[in-house]
């Protein structure tokens, strides 16, 4: 059996590879995906996509409606806000302002929270608990609520609440990576490596790592989910990005003093960050589950 | 026949505290003797809580022993010996294969992690030493990207068995090797052992108890009872003149279930 080798020309697909036949072939996370996609190139190339300067006031277009609307223009998609600002603009910057900074504070708090994690996880004893239990403070409160105590400290701003959140999401990470080095640490193929003769750096990068990327999905998607509305939340009560920065959560505020004259100055960017969220959550459980097909099929 | 491992004097204890109000349980093993010549294969038998595993674990050095020490190819090593050693010379082959595999990385992965780690090959040359090894134990070079769900139980044991195999050592310690295969895979696998042995040399210390087995395949046979060793001979002065009680408990068990192999 060993001397032939017929299938030497078989394509074997990389572990990537295959995770992503797994994920295409659900067609809610593809689409999770498509509109997950369609945000991250408006914040990624929003110079390009926006036709005007999302500051700029223009007192000849004040309350223009949508362009659907009988009474809107092609010039403005959106319309335009109390002061005349394109809201299409707006909330291509507002995508940026948003979800980019949720993506960086999730990666900042990741990997502060899994390097914790992993020194809390393969220390033992007294040690292992201090360190796990570090942060633990922070998570009898509602993330929200650290983060209006931290920007109540420190001052309003984007930058301080983006701080508030990373500190009030990385205890989550902290738990879990621990949790799980610890029972894999105890699993035979650990043994194994150690045997092979890995120092602890080794045997986390190459033995622990590959099987812990399922779990940094799964709490990373969680945890982007629970910054893009807290980021929102706090622009929402005034306390993170000031007024005239183009944050979604900001925007609806602005919009609320003349809902009623403008309803679609509210309308469009909640409509966004609900369908963030809504694209981050599917494609993060889409994502989950195929990585979990990839290993048991 | 050379002597390549020498087991003084090993001695170990374990103590479960389970809760501080409740007596611990200890568990001793040893002091327990031991002598290894090369291409010798060496059956450690007993009941189950014998220390059989314990024992394995103390020789392969993924526990610490309390006193005694285990002497290497006549070149003086403790029981606190380095791990680089330690994995070039003496390798194991765990109970549940399956479980010993990264279930997130490809065969060709875990079988490269230990020529990484002991050896200076560059990629190239490693990629071809697992190819070979794999061919070696009856896989196939396409096996470098099975993950561990697709392996049968056997493919498992053969790829454990490559990873302790790739490093090319002196002695192998394996815990139960044979316990969840099927019969026909099994004396494939003992097939394969016998004639790896023939040409690379190996000594081979292996848990069984499965008697058949152990009869077929050992020269000397250690039968163990709590932690200590009870009686240990050559494998036929063992099955035909058993002297401890245990032993002969273990014998005529196995002669119970083989009817035509009677004492002569």
């Amino acid at each position: 059996m060993a001397q032939f080798s017929l299938y030497q020309e078989e394509f074997h697909p990389s572990p990537w590879q295959k995770t992503w036949r797994e994920f295409r072939s659900s067609h809610i996370a593809s689409l999770g995906l498509m509109i997950l996609l369609f945000f991250l190139v408006f914040s990624l190339f929003a110079p390009i996509i926006a036709p005007y300067d999302p500051l700029q006031q223009n007192v000849n277009a004040l309350f223009i409606p949508p362009s659907w609307n009988v009474n809107g223009t092609i010039s403005h998609l959106f319309g335009t806000d109390a002061l005349g600002r394109d809201l299409f603009s707006r909330i291509v910057y507002g995508c940026r302002v948003t979800l980019g900074s949720s993506i960086l504070l999730v990666l900042v708090a990741m990997v502060v929270g899994v390097t914790i994690g992993t020194i809390a996880g393969m220390l033992e004893g007294v040690r292992s608990s201090v360190i796990n239990h570090l942060l633990d403070a922070l998570m009898a409160i509602p993330t929200l609520l650290i983060a209006i105590i931290i920007v109540a400290v420190l001052g309003t701003g984007l930058v301080n609440s983006m701080w508030a959140i990373t500190l009030a999401l990385t205890p989550q990470f902290v738990h879990h990576t621990r949790s799980f080095v610890r029972t894999e640490m105890k699993k035979e193929y650990v043994l194994a490596s150690k045997l092979d003769g890995a120092n602890h750096l080794q045997l986390f990068f190459y033995s622990i790592l590959p099987n812990m990327i399922e779990m940094l999905v799964v709490q990373g998607t969680i945890a982007l989910s629970i910054a893009v509305i807290d980021i929102s939340a706090l622009g929402f009560l005034n306390l993170g990005a000031r007024p005239p920065v183009p944050e979604l959560g900001a925007m609806l505020a602005d919009g609320m003093d003349v809902a009623y004259v403008a309803p679609w100055t509210v309308a469009l960017p909640g409509l966004t960050i609900f369908l963030i969220v809504l694209a981050i959550n599917v494609v993060g459980d889409g994502l989950r589950s195929a990585l979990r097909k990839r290993l048991t099929q | 026949m050379s002597e390549i491992l020498k087991v003084n004097q090993l001695y170990f204890k374990h103590c479960n505290k389970k809760s501080w109000l409740k007596k611990p349980e200890v568990f001793e093993l040893g002091p327990i003797d031991l002598d290894v010549r090369r291409g010798e294969t060496i059956a450690i038998i007993g009941e189950n809580r014998a220390g059989k595993s314990l024992l394995a674990k103390l020789l392969v050095g993924a526990l610490k022993a309390d006193s005694g020490e285990i002497t290497l190819n006549s070149h003086f090593a403790h029981h606190a010996y380095q791990p680089s050693h330690i994995s070039h010379d003496v390798r194991m082959i765990f109970q549940f294969s399956g479980e010993a595999m990264n279930p997130g990385l490809p065969v060709g992965k875990i079988l490269d992690e230990p020529l990484r780690l002991n050896t200076k090959y560059n990629e190239i040359e490693r990629r071809k030493l697992v190819e070979e090894v794999l061919i070696k134990v009856g896989l196939l070079r396409e096996h470098i990207y099975f993950y561990r769900h697709m392996l049968s139980d056997g493919q498992q044991q053969r790829v454990a068995l490559a990873r302790a195999l790739i490093l090319q050592p002196k002695i192998l310690v394996a815990d139960e090797p044979f316990a969840a295969l099927d019969p026909s895979v099994r004396s494939q696998t003992v097939n394969l052992i016998l004639k790896l042995q023939s040409e690379m040399g190996l000594a081979f210390i292996f848990i069984s108890h499965n008697l058949g087995i152990v009869r077929h395949l050992a020269d000397k046979i250690i039968v163990m009872e709590n932690g200590q060793i009870v009686e240990s001979g050559k494998t036929e002065t063992i099955f035909r003149w058993p002297q401890h009680d245990t032993t002969k408990k273990l014998i005529l068990a196995y002669q119970s279930l083989v009817p035509q192999q009677t004492l002569r």
